[in-house]
């Protein structure tokens, strides 16, 4: 079981942005895993099953600790990207950052989606480890959630959305001219960062 | 085509949310929209960038940290298990003195057997005998005649062998009397009833048929 620690850490450590949060609830999941190993179904494959403990306890922290700070679990951004609000929607902050391949050896990027992570708020923040790291389907995200497909669509849209701000606002990115008009356009209808926020 | 938005399909492609038929129709509209594939691209590049943004942060723990992770799993796995005995053996006392016994059982069980096939024995006898008397008397297996001759004469004697019995249960049974009945019908004949005895619960009426066929019956009610 020890294989997938790191990547339930990753999980967790998506959900609730603290290292030592995150390890509390690796340690709590693999001991919950242990305790129901006899219940589990077969149903679904043993790594889907984990990921759904994880999931749960780390919905159910951020819940509790929601009851102790002052941020909520809702779809608001928790800060508004200074910008924002004349960034349009067609921005598209890693076509423009060169080879894919290297993308993911430049700390500058992998420091940028952890602040924009940050940034997100809890709801938006969970579909995007669902959907990015987790890949569960829609229907799975909106079981998890206890809302509809449709929220799920809206929640997502607006949290890769939100995602694609950050990263253009934290890696100084420049659109490009043709994708510079696109985004002109697009930006018509949306005057003010809050036309894209539910 | 709008690159990404919350109400189109662009999205759900990307998340390969769509049907078969759905995803035909957007893939042949995608070869002449050069913008759309743009934003599949950079969603992609997007959803790269986040598992491998976690993923070096999981990589950053060090594995002595996750060593003491699964230290603690154990203890309190252990802990678990032997919170577990201690609830076992609280509820084993009982199990404990039932499997003390248990060789116990089959011989008891066996002498209580034994004792109420005696006591039935010996207080059945008492009621079988009784029974038995009037059925004797009113065996249909007589002679016709031979009853119809002398039907007192039957029940008087078989009474007397059960005289000892009759006198054991006199205390707490009624005592036999005159039946203010006089008359009885039972199994298409007729007949007078001669006398009504009470022994342990069975009343037997003890009746002199005056059909043709003459002969003494009895029922036990």
């Amino acid at each position: 079981m020890q294989r997938y620690q790191r990547k339930v850490y990753a999980v967790a450590y998506g959900y609730l942005r603290n290292q030592e949060d995150a390890l509390d609830v690796v340690q709590e999941a693999f001991i919950k895993v242990h305790r129901y190993l006899g219940k589990f179904e077969g149903n679904s494959s043993f790594y889907t099953w984990l990921y759904r403990i994880v999931t749960n306890l780390c919905i159910d922290h951020l819940r509790k600790s929601k009851r102790h700070r002052s941020l909520e679990f809702d779809d608001k951004l928790r800060h508004e990207p200074k910008g924002s609000e004349t960034i349009g929607p067609d921005h598209r902050p890693l076509s423009g950052m060169g080879d894919p391949s290297n993308m993911l050896q430049r700390r500058e990027i992998l420091d940028a989606v952890q602040d924009g992570l940050q940034y997100l708020s809890d709801k938006h923040r969970a579909v995007i480890i669902m959907r990015e790291l987790q890949g569960m389907s829609y229907a799975e995200m909106a079981q998890t959630m206890g809302c509809s497909k449709g929220t799920i669509m809206s929640r997502l849209f607006h949290a890769r959305r939100n995602m694609q701000k950050i990263l253009t606002e934290k890696l100084g990115y420049t659109p490009n001219a043709a994708n510079k008009t696109s985004a002109d356009e697009s930006n018509k209808p949306l005057k003010t960062a809050e036309a894209v926020m539910p | 085509m709008t690159p990404v938005s919350e109400n189109d399909s662009l999205q759900a492609y990307f998340d390969d949310e769509l049907g078969a038929e759905e995803r035909a129709a957007l893939e042949a509209t995608l070869a002449g929209d050069p913008e759309a594939r743009l934003s599949l691209e950079e969603l992609a590049l997007l959803r790269q960038a986040i598992v491998g943004s976690l993923e070096a942060e999981a990589a950053a723990v060090p594995e002595a940290r996750f060593e003491q992770i699964w230290e603690q799993v154990d203890r309190t796995l252990d802990r678990d298990a032997r919170l577990q005995q201690a609830a076992e053996v609280n509820v084993s006392i009982w199990s404990r003195m039932a499997a003390f016994f248990r060789p116990l059982w089959v011989p008891t069980l066996g002498v209580a057997a034994a004792t109420a096939a005696i006591a039935l024995y010996v207080g059945g006898g008492a009621t079988q005998s009784a029974e038995n008397t009037p059925t004797r008397v009113a065996s249909k297996d007589e002679p016709p005649a031979e009853a119809a001759q002398a039907p007192e004469k039957e029940t008087a004697p078989a009474l007397a062998d059960e005289g000892m019995i009759a006198a054991k249960v006199a205390d707490t049974q009624p005592a036999n009397s005159e039946a203010e009945i006089q008359r009885i019908e039972f199994g298409g004949k007729t007949g007078r009833i001669d006398r009504i005895e009470s022994t342990q619960g069975i009343t037997t009426v003890i009746w002199i048929s005056e059909d043709d066929e003459t002969t003494d019956s009895e029922r036990s009610l």
